[in-house]
């Protein structure tokens, strides 16, 4: 008997706010949290927006400022959520009760999704680099002199996993997934699957990602992925997504977890999945094969209808052949596309955080339902021709029920989703 | 219980002993070293100017199109040629009709910039040692080609054994330090039982044998330090180890069900049976000096493998060289073997290849299925000076022919994350 997964805990930090109510607030009155950089002068940029946190203050988020030194912006949001979602699932206090605390560790799990590599590594570098004027004699001899000798450690992409598990101490299988903007996804999936094997009754998944940093900006622009003005999804104006930063935590346990602690839920993980499209990094196949691919394994493995399916959250990162094959992707899943529920995106309220995008939009995929409200698609003015007979809208739209599918593209042409459910809100 | 039985049908390997997996293993049980001084960059005045380098690599484009060649780093290009050298051992590559039952799960590198290319940037955008933001906005965006984008990605390397193989199912890369390629085989374990795919492209590539990976490591001081004894820098167990050497390279395993194996009538090297991970939660470098984290990874794998202690004969050892870890290991493996420890056969082939960080656990996966197959255990070398505190049978003399039934292979990474993999013959 396959063990079911329930949700008891779910927050994120993004660019609209510190929490999901600050976050969720923000987007159903329709704002943005896109904005020219604060972190380097802009003024010279052609590629200026991000969606930066805007309250980021290390020192105030993590308790534990001995450990700052040790970690990069990424992981002070990473951690800060971490400690947000464990305070509000109760899971300590329920610990603390147990005369055996052993045990109930190691049947934690943590699942991390992060961003591979940080450009901040970088910028530590350059000052070496710059002494040594291209001579690796110098180099050698005068690194000790001039980069933090933790440098290594502070750049390392499992450092939450490393922290949260020190801090709580959550001690059974864990995995940290580098997989570009499928990451967060993977993370549930992963989850998912080592509770449902019974390697673990319950697990912490945390999406967190700070993509905001001047060298990724540079580059993703002079790959055109980047949009100078607005992240506008499935508009014919789309011209590339802009960047973001923010984290997100899910806790995921299984029933008797749940029982034992008499644990509120939130929701429910009914299936995912993730394929490639084996087109190279940056290439995607056009007609959207790998997207239908992925909706259909989703709704196989829960055994449910499409015509039962509440709504989609899509990928809509707004670069064109991206969004248009996503859409034919869904498209091609019902022919007369009646079946089909509706469809949004986040992406033009929060920017694109990339490893974090798949928890992040989970958390508000899950709010919509529990609200029964989803959100239009921001900037939403002329539809781009693959929209027809979609259910698309820059209004505000109502699920079809309490199930959503969430589907995130990656590099690499990786496509992964996850279908939810939603308990009613109380 | 599950009931599926999960086979290692094909191996490719691109190490500092050898470009394929022959070679390799000849020169591992042969007692070869493939540490030496570091002759890709000048690193003399490194604190550590030892590492085990991949030498004489090329892949021809009879192998590896030219087109993806150029979206490589070097590392993915060790991981292209081992992929290839996996599948055509195993006879066996994805279809048309099959491509979306195959999948591909690895332990990737973590840094993913090039040092040249890092130096250029420098030159242009950073020449007092701070980016200069407004010259980096007016000239930056032909700073970068396509090509050179696409080898930082994290995910760029299973991005190109995707396409280069046609694998369209189950993606996953995961990077948690030196247990990554460890997890990179549990990974394809764990998505083949659970019907996820039917064959898996499983394992690990990395390289940090650059200025930046080794500028990191020796600002640790985490690095060997024996620069006069190079070929003998890495000597795991032993008294006077100081550290780990820096190794690079790939290797990968062809895992399919047994059922698979068996009805196309497949050569199967080993099961792969059982994988425990638990997170130690201990300190972001140091492991529990009693071995806590890893005792409870082992006995995971072990429970999982379903397999009794006394049917285990050998070790592939996480054996990194550290004064910490090694006595570490020590404690865990009599912690979860109690009194059989010391008929154990142990080894840690890290004193010939040195430490492959996130391909470590896939090539030692590798030996492990080579030594069950062959009924032979690599030695550990250099280890001359017995230590105390690590009093176990580390093969220290030669390699040793001993029938295996199961073995257990180890990799506990920074961070605190611990894989154990447990390999079975097959009758």
């Amino acid at each position: 008997m396959k063990q079911r997964i329930f949700i008891t805990a779910a927050d994120c930090l993004t660019s609209l706010g510190d929490n999901l109510t600050q976050t969720w607030d923000s987007i159903i009155a329709g704002k943005s949290g896109i904005a020219p950089t604060t972190l380097w002068d802009c003024s010279e940029w052609e590629y200026p927006l991000v969606a930066e946190v805007k309250n980021y203050n290390p020192r105030k988020m993590l308790a534990d400022r001995k450990l700052l030194k040790m970690l990069s912006r990424h992981d002070v949001i990473g951690l800060k959520i971490t400690d947000d979602v464990v305070k509000q699932s109760g899971l300590l206090e329920y610990r603390d009760s147990l005369a055996d605390t052993n045990e109930f560790n190691f049947r934690t799990g943590l699942f991390v999704a992060s961003a591979g590599s940080k450009f901040c590594q970088q910028n530590d570098l350059h000052p070496l680099l710059a002494a040594a004027k291209g001579d690796l004699k110098k180099y050698g001899s005068a690194m000790f002199d001039i980069v933090h000798p933790m440098w290594l450690l502070r750049i390392l992409s499992n450092n939450v996993i490393a922290y949260a598990g020190i801090k709580y101490q959550f001690r059974g299988t864990n995995q940290n997934v580098v997989n570009h903007a499928v990451s967060g996804i993977q993370a549930i999936a992963e989850a998912q699957h080592a509770i449902e094997q019974g390697v673990i009754d319950r697990a912490l998944v945390i999406g967190y990602e700070s993509a905001i940093e001047p060298e990724g900006q540079m580059y993703y622009a002079s790959m055109n992925l980047l949009s100078p003005n607005r992240l506008s999804s499935f508009d014919k104006t789309a011209n590339g997504t802009i960047l973001g930063e923010g984290a997100g935590a899910l806790m995921l346990e299984n029933q008797a977890s749940v029982q034992a602690r008499q644990a509120p839920v939130l929701g429910e993980i009914l299936s995912s999945t993730s394929a490639c499209e084996a087109q190279g990094t940056l290439q995607l196949k056009p007609n959207g094969e790998g997207i239908t691919q992925i909706m259909q394994d989703l709704l196989a493995k829960a055994a449910m209808p499409l015509s039962d399916l509440g709504m989609i959250t899509a990928h809509a990162n707004a670069n064109k052949p991206s969004d248009a094959s996503e859409l034919s992707g869904y498209k091609a899943l019902n022919e007369a596309q009646d079946d089909l529920p509706p469809i949004t995106g986040f992406k033009g309220y929060i920017g694109h955080t990339v490893a974090a995008a798949g928890v992040v939009e989970t958390i508000l995929t899950l709010k919509a339902l529990q609200t029964n409200t989803i959100p239009g698609v921001l900037h939403l003015q002329q539809a781009c021709p693959e929209v027809e007979n979609l259910k698309i809208s820059a209004q505000t739209q109502r699920p079809k029920s309490a199930t959503a599918a969430v589907i995130n593209r990656a590099f690499a042409s990786v496509n992964a989703g996850v279908l939810l459910r939603a308990e009613p809100s109380k | 219980m599950n009931n599926k039985r999960i086979v290692i049908t094909g191996i490719g390997i691109v190490s500092p002993l050898g470009n394929d997996t022959q070679t390799t293993w000849k020169n591992l049980l042969a007692g070869k070293s493939g540490v030496d001084t570091i002759k890709k960059f000048d690193a003399s005045t490194f604190t550590t100017k030892v590492g085990a380098e991949v030498e004489n690599f090329s892949l021809a484009e009879t192998t590896i199109s030219r087109k993806i060649q150029r979206y490589a780093i070097d590392f993915t290009k060790y991981a292209l040629a081992a992929a290839a050298e996996a599948f055509n051992d195993a006879a066996i590559r994805p279809t048309q009709t099959n491509a979306t039952r195959w999948g591909i799960t690895v332990g990737c590198g973590m840094i993913a910039a090039e040092f040249d290319y890092l130096s250029k940037f420098q030159q242009q955008f950073a020449a007092d040692g701070a980016v200069d933001m407004a010259k980096f906005g007016k000239h930056g965006l032909n700073s970068i080609s396509a090509s050179q984008f696409s080898r930082m990605q994290s995910n760029a390397g299973i991005g190109l054994l995707a396409q280069q193989f046609n694998i369209q199912g189950y993606t996953a890369a995961v990077h948690t330090a030196c247990a990554s390629g460890g997890q990179g085989l549990a990974l394809g374990l764990q998505a083949i039982r659970r019907g996820d795919c039917d064959y898996v492209l499983a394992g690990g590539f990395d390289s940090m044998l650059n200025p930046i990976g080794l500028a990191g490591f020796c600002l640790l001081g985490a690095l060997s330090s024996h620069n006069e004894t190079p070929q003998s820098a890495s000597r795991p167990f032993d008294l006077t180890r100081n550290g780990f050497v820096l190794g690079e390279g790939a290797a990968f395993l062809i895992l399919e069900e047994y059922n698979h194996a068996k009805a196309r009538n497949a050569k199967i090297y080993a099961e792969l049976a059982g994988e425990g991970t638990t997170n130690s939660c201990y300190r972001i470098t140091d492991s529990h000096p009693d071995g806590d984290g890893a005792i409870q990874a082992m006995q995971a794998a072990i429970k999982d493998a379903d397999v009794a202690l006394e049917n285990i004969q050998y070790v592939n050892a996480h054996g990194t060289s550290t004064k910490m870890n090694d006595i570490s290991e020590t404690n865990a493996l009599k912690q979860v073997f109690g009194p059989q420890a010391k008929q154990l056969a142990i080894s840690s082939t890290k004193g010939q290849i040195g430490h492959l960080i996130s391909a470590a656990g896939a090539i030692e996966g590798a030996f492990t299925a080579l030594s069950i197959q062959q009924q032979k255990i690599p030695m550990t070398a250099h280890l001359t000076t017995p230590d105390p505190e690590c009093d176990l049978d580390y093969v220290a003399d030669k390699p040793r022919d001993l029938t295996i039934n199961t073995a257990m292979s180890n990799s506990f990474g920074f961070g605190g994350t611990n894989s154990v993999l447990i390999f079975k013959a097959v009758e």
